[in-house]
Order: C-alpha cells, then structure tokens, then sequence
C-alpha cells in the first residue's frame, strides 16, 4: 500500500478490488450471506410473483394476473387501510413516549439503570409470550385483568380487542409498551451527546425547562426523532405476529394487515404467488415512503 | 507473520467457515444402496411413553421381516405454520398424516404421491369405503388414505351438566335433540352455573367449518356446479337463520364465552376445565385429558343435533399421505410398514380377521393405559360390515367410561354424514369465520347483510378464478 496508485488501475473496478484485497476478502463472508439470505431470496421472491407457482416451482408467467388477483380480492382494500391504520395510531400512541423516556432518564440521577432497565425489558420478551400476557390483559369478561381492574373502580368490563373500533390502537399499545425500549435507547445516545455546555448558557439565559428542550434538546435529537418517523412507518406498516397472535385478524377482519393477509394466502391457502404479490406491493409503498424521507430529510439539511 | 498477512488468513478462515455454516442439507447417502429408506411421520414423542414403545416393538418386528427397510421415526406433525416450508424443500416424512380437512388442499397443491397402482396391486382398492376414499381423489387417482374417520357430533360436560340438573336419574346428561334444544340448554347452563353452555370456535377457519354441521342442517347449500363454472349459492334465507342462530347463542340466549376470538385448542381448554359445557367435535379429543387433565367420568357424547332439515354432520378424522418424492419402493416399503406394524389391511380370512381384532385390543389398551376415553373402535375405510360389529362390540366391553354417557352417539343412523364441500373450503371457511365474529362482537351486525356480501366475496374471490 506504499506505492502511489496506478491511474489505470484505480478507474478499473478489478484495480480496485485488487488493492484492498483484504478489505473485500473480509467483507465476502457478509456479502455472501446478503446474497443468500436477502438480496437473493428479495430477487426470486419479485420474480415469482409474476409466475403460476406449482411446489415453489415457477410452471407459468402469468404477468401481473397474482397482482390483479390479489388487489382484486375484496378483503384488500381493508387490509391496506387497515395497515395504514396501524401506522396512524402509532403515531398517535407510540411516537412520544420514547422521547419523554429518554429526556426523564437522562434528567434523573437515582435508579437510573432500573428504570433504564424496566423500559427496555419488554422488549427482550419474546413477541409471542408478549402476545400472550396482552392476551389475558385484554380478556373480555369478568375474568380478564383489565377488566378486574375496571371492576375494582366500579366501572362496567370493556370488550377491549373484540370491539371493532378498539381492535388496532390496542394492537399498538402492545406493540408500544414492548418496542418502546429499543427507540428509547436511541434517543438517549443522542441525548447524551448534546454538549452539557448549552443548557448551561440557556440556564444563564434564563431558560426554564420547556424552553430548553426547545432550543436545545429537540434540535439535536431532531435527526433521530426523523429517522425513527421513518423506521416506525416501515416497521408499523409490516406487522404481522401481534394481530396473528392476538386475534388473527379479527374480529371480522378488523386487525388484519397486508403481512398477516400475505401469511394467509401462503400458509394457510398455499397460494405463495399470491403472498409474493402482496409482499412486493407493501415493498414499493415502503419504498415511496422512504424516497419522500429521504427528500424531507435533504430539504431540512439545507 | 506480518499485519497483513494475518487479516488475510483470518479473512479465509472466516470465508470458509461461512460457506460451512451455508453447507449441510443433503446428508451421506449410506453405502448400503439396496436399502429402503423411508422416514414415518407422527412417530409418538417421548411425552407418550407407552405408545413410544409399541412402535419401537413395531421397529423391531419390521427389521427381523423386512431387513433391507430402514426405518426412520420422524415425530413431525401436521401444522398449518410448518407444512407448506416442509413439502416445498422435499423434507415431508416418506409417510405423513393430515386431517382429513386438510387433504384435498395438499392433493391439489400435488404434495402427495398417487398411490392408485401400488392399492389395486396389493388388492385393497375393492374393499375401500368409496365415499370416504372420494376426499383422497383427483381425477380417478387416489392420493391418500383416510387412517380412520369420523363424524362430529356433540361433547357434553358431565359436570356442568350435573350442576345445572339438567341429568337423569342415573347421571346421563339431557343431550339436546335440536338446536333450539342447544341453544336453550345452553342458556340454562350459563344461568345456573355461570359457565358458558356452549363453545364455538372463531378463528383459523374454524368457525366457518363447525359451522357446516349449523348450516346444512337449516338447509344450506354452499355451491353447485353449473358447466364448467361454480356457483355460490348460499346467499339464502335458510344460510341467514342459520347465521342468527349462531347470534342468538351469543346476545339471545347468553350462552357463549366472553371471549369470541377463540381458536380450536383454546375451545378444548375451555370444555376440559369445566367452563364451556357443549362444543362439536369428532369424539373424545386426546387434548382433552391428556393436554388439560379433564377427568374422564366428565366427558359425554352424543350426535349431532337436528336443525329444521335433519341432522348433518361433516367428516372427520385424519389421512396417511405420501412424500410426492417417493419411489416406487419406498411406497412399497410404507405400505409393508402399514401392515406389519399397524396391521391396515383389508382383514379377509378368518386368521386376518382374528388378527385384526388382536390388534384392535392392544390398541385399545394402549389407549387406556395412556389415560385416554375409549369406547368405540371401526374398521376405519375398510367395508367389512360383519367385522365392523364384532370390533365395535369389542371396543364396548373395554370402554372406560360409563357407557350410557357415549352411547347415544354410536346410535346415528338418522345423521346424514357429508364430506366437505368440494371448492375452495378453506377459503369458505375463512370468509364464514368473519360473518361469525361479525355478529357475535356486534350485536347490530346483520346477519342477511354479512351473508350477501360472504357469498358475493366467495363467488368474486375464489369461485371465479377456480379452474
């Protein structure tokens, strides 16, 4: 690596790969597995799904007939509604609180690691066993524990998850009390790198505490707080295993999202062209979205 | 060594351990290439000791016979979640069991072999119950074998029985004969004793298929071929009865759960531990006693009640099918298995006969040994009607429970038995599950609405594109 580089050998891609032989012999074993287990089975998946599908063998191009077929099927304006509906009310319900989180355990000095730790325990539970405690929480009648608790204040038991207009913005309470931890840690990296400098001069400005989060906080957790706008877009919009687990789609399809629908169609009716075809639907809204983040994100850089 | 020498090693090292970590699959095929290697699916777990060692006996008996068969025990079991990932990558056991529910969708998706040459070969094609072997058929071929059959009928909860005095002197609960009859003692369960009277699942396309017994039973046909094309046809006053009897259950008559969104084990959790009192089913479930420790005195059944057009009940039960991979000889060797160690053969002469009977009480036996209710024993697809008698007689000397709680359930020659309905069940199922959770979580859903837009949906959706 001493000599200077060779011009013609640097504009060649093969020059390239030759001087930094060791970085991309380190980088293979990673690249190998993007290839075998994302990139590779992302590239078959797009491609089977424009096939007739017979065992996972493609037997007959059929263009976009999965696609007609699948955004034809009467239950798919509810699904895609439904998915944004989840987004919504995570937004609504759990976009904040990571952020109060943070700024509460970055500001107390006492048990900062229990609590620490208590908000982020949820989310080394499994989704499944989360399920599952949600599910006896939620249970409708006098045997379920909200309900025992609304009983012991005197008010009437809820139906919680059967309830139709309930169903999601519950799904995602869940989904907030267990993902909460993750956001939380890193709003509080960022949080910890805000030079303590700052709030120092607000104080002597005469800053209280409102005003310092607004001029000094939420500036320099804004790119986080972007960032995880989108993250939960793409993470919210997928979900699967919590309206499987809770009420596989229920009540009369009132909680079934495009993922659930997309298990559906391949596991239960062994139509996988048909999950394909919804999988790559969800993908390009995905990608729409995160091209406007990405626009977004420039335009506040300027 | 120098910096930059070691990274690249390390770097090598690290390649080839991934490609090791990607490698495996295929195993050593063995030397011995005259060997028969088959696999059996739904080999009984160590959880089930007693059974675990009849087979091992079976394992034993099958090598002094046939030594050039190997005989690998796969204690794999039918599972929405694991079946499709299993049969795409070629990894189903050689022999599997489904539910009989579940057959015609694997026939059609061809994850089954045709065992159609290897059954005339062997002579059993004649003596095979047509009517059941239909479910296993695609186009004149068979593509599996029912392992026995049943149909639903009605579980009744001695205990909660009992405590709503609704039992007869001698302790035999009062089996409703209508479903009027269910829903009214359902109703008078839940008053005395605070438990729901009756358990109807509503999710994983269970609802729609306990349905099927509600339905035909008001009259309902789902479909009907005209030409080429099928129709869904039960956009009908009788289907919407049918509907707002299941919604009477719930608001009508208070009978059911406080939770709607039950799937199949919960509605056996919920029987076996004395808070659901009724529930359709096919007989004693295993899960019942051996999952959730019901005691065996509280099981009863009885057929299935009648609606305005009879009593109907839909098949049930579980089929042996094959890996679409296998040869000719491994076939041939699972069908060697099937007679050795389980003995399924059509039982002819006097000795096969007596074998079979043998065999029949040891399986009984095991059975009790292992806790579970016995009390009635078939020749499965077999057409032996004299057989059939002395087996059943059998199966009544060694019931362990009391008799007169089962007996009215074997007496059912007034039940008219339908297979499934022939297109897209599954898919029949998922939409009728939604009407069902519709209008037992929303006391205003209306059922004729739900109905026209389910049969609309059916036709739009699935019948439409069905080839």
């Amino acid at each position: 690596m001493k000599t200077k580089p060779n011009k013609s050998l640097k504009k060649s891609g093969l020059g390239l790969i030759r001087r930094n032989s060791t970085a991309w012999l380190l980088l293979l074993p990673s690249v190998l597995l993007f290839y075998f287990f994302v990139w590779r089975p992302i590239g078959i998946g797009f491609m089977y799904s424009f096939f007739k599908l017979q065992n996972y063998v493609p037997t007959q191009f059929v263009g976009f007939d999965n696609y007609r077929e699948v955004v034809t099927d009467m239950l798919f304006v509810k699904t895609l509604t439904n998915s944004f509906k989840y987004v919504l009310w995570s937004f609504v319900i759990g976009f904040v609180p990571p952020i109060l989180f943070a700024v509460m355990i970055n500001e107390i000095v006492h048990m900062n690691g229990f609590i620490k730790f208590s908000i982020y325990f949820p989310q080394i539970v499994p989704v499944v066993a989360a399920a599952l405690i949600w599910y006896f929480l939620y249970l409708p009648g006098e045997s379920g524990v909200l309900n025992i608790l609304l009983g012991k204040l005197g008010l009437p038991a809820n139906d919680w998850l059967q309830n139709a207009n309930q169903t999601i913005p519950l799904i995602i309470i869940m989904m907030t009390w267990q993902g909460c931890g993750g956001s939380m840690i890193l709003y509080l990296a960022s949080l910890q790198g805000i030079n303590q400098e700052l709030y120092e001069a607000a104080k002597m400005d005469g800053a209280g505490v409102i005003r310092r989060f607004e001029c000094v906080t939420f500036p320099a957790i804004f790119p986080i707080v972007l960032l995880q706008f989108v993250r939960q877009i793409i993470g919210v919009f997928q979900v699967m295993i919590e309206p499987m687990t809770l009420t596989d789609g229920g009540p009369n399809n009132a909680s079934v999202s495009l993922n659930l629908q997309g298990f559906k169609y391949a596991f239960q009716n062994f139509q996988p062209e048909r999950a394909l075809a919804l999988g790559v639907i969800t993908f390009i809204i995905l990608i729409v979205v995160t091209c406007f983040y990405f626009r977004l994100q420039k335009k506040l850089g300027e | 060594m120098n910096k930059n020498k070691l990274s690249v090693v390390l770097a090598a090292v690290m390649f080839a351990a991934s490609l090791a970590g990607c490698g495996g699959g295929k195993q050593a095929e063995t030397a011995d290439s005259d060997k028969v290697e088959i696999s059996i699916g739904e080999w009984p777990s160590e959880n089930r000791p007693i059974e675990q060692e009849k087979y091992e006996g079976y394992l034993k008996t099958m090598q002094e016979k046939y030594p050039d068969i190997e005989i690998t025990p796969d204690e794999w079991a039918y599972d929405v979640q694991t079946f499709l990932p299993k049969a795409s990558s070629g990894q189903l056991p050689t022999m599997y069991t489904c539910y009989l529910t579940e057959t015609k969708k694997i026939i059609n998706a061809g994850y089954s072999a045709d065992i159609t040459g290897i059954l005339d070969e062997l002579g059993y094609s004649e003596y095979l119950n047509k009517d059941i072997m239909a479910l296993c058929e695609k186009d004149g071929k068979y593509y599996g074998l029912p392992q026995d059959y049943y149909k639903m009928g009605l579980a009744c909860n001695v205990e909660l029985f009992k405590q709503a005095g609704l039992v007869d002197e001698n302790g035999v609960p009062k089996f409703p004969q209508t479903w009027e009859e269910v829903a009214e003692t359902a109703q008078i369960i839940k008053e005395k004793t605070g438990q729901p009277g009756f358990v109807l699942p509503t999710i994983n396309n269970c609802g729609g298929w306990h349905f099927m017994n509600i339905a035909w039973s008001y009259g309902v046909e789902f479909m009907k071929q005209d030409g080429a094309k099928w129709i869904a046809t039960f956009d009908t006053p009788e289907c919407v009865e049918a509907l707002q009897f299941v919604k009477d259950l719930k608001w009508k008559y208070n009978a059911l759960p406080d939770n709607t969104l039950i799937d199949n084990p919960e509605m056996q959790k919920l029987f076996a531990v004395d808070q659901g009192a009724m529930y359709m089913t096919i007989g004693a479930d295993v899960a019942l006693t051996e999952t959730y420790g019901m005691p065996t005195d509280r099981f009863s059944f009885t057929k299935i009640p009648a609606g305005p057009k009879g009593r109907y009940s839909l098949m049930g039960g579980k089929t042996r099918m094959f890996s679409p991979n296998a040869t000719q000889e491994q076939l041939d060797a699972c069908f060697k298995w099937l007679d050795v160690a389980l003995n399924f053969k059509p039982a002819l002469t006097e000795e096969e006969q007596q074998a079979y009977i043998e065999k029949t009480k040891t399986d009984l036996q095991t059975n009790i040994d292992q806790g579970y209710i016995v009390y009635d024993a078939s020749t499965g697809i077999w057409e032996l009607p004299g057989l059939s008698d002395e087996v059943r007689e059998l199966a009544k000397g060694m019931a362990n429970v009391d008799y007169r709680l089962v007996e009215t359930s074997l007496d059912d020659s007034d039940v008219i038995v339908k297979p499934e309905e022939p297109m897209n069940c599954q898919d029949l199922y998922s939409i009728l599950d939604s009407c069902i959770q519709a209008v037992l979580t929303d006391e205003n859903a209306d059922p004729a609405q739900l109905i026209k837009e389910a049969n609309a949906a059916f036709q739009k959706n699935y019948l439409d594109k069905a080839e």
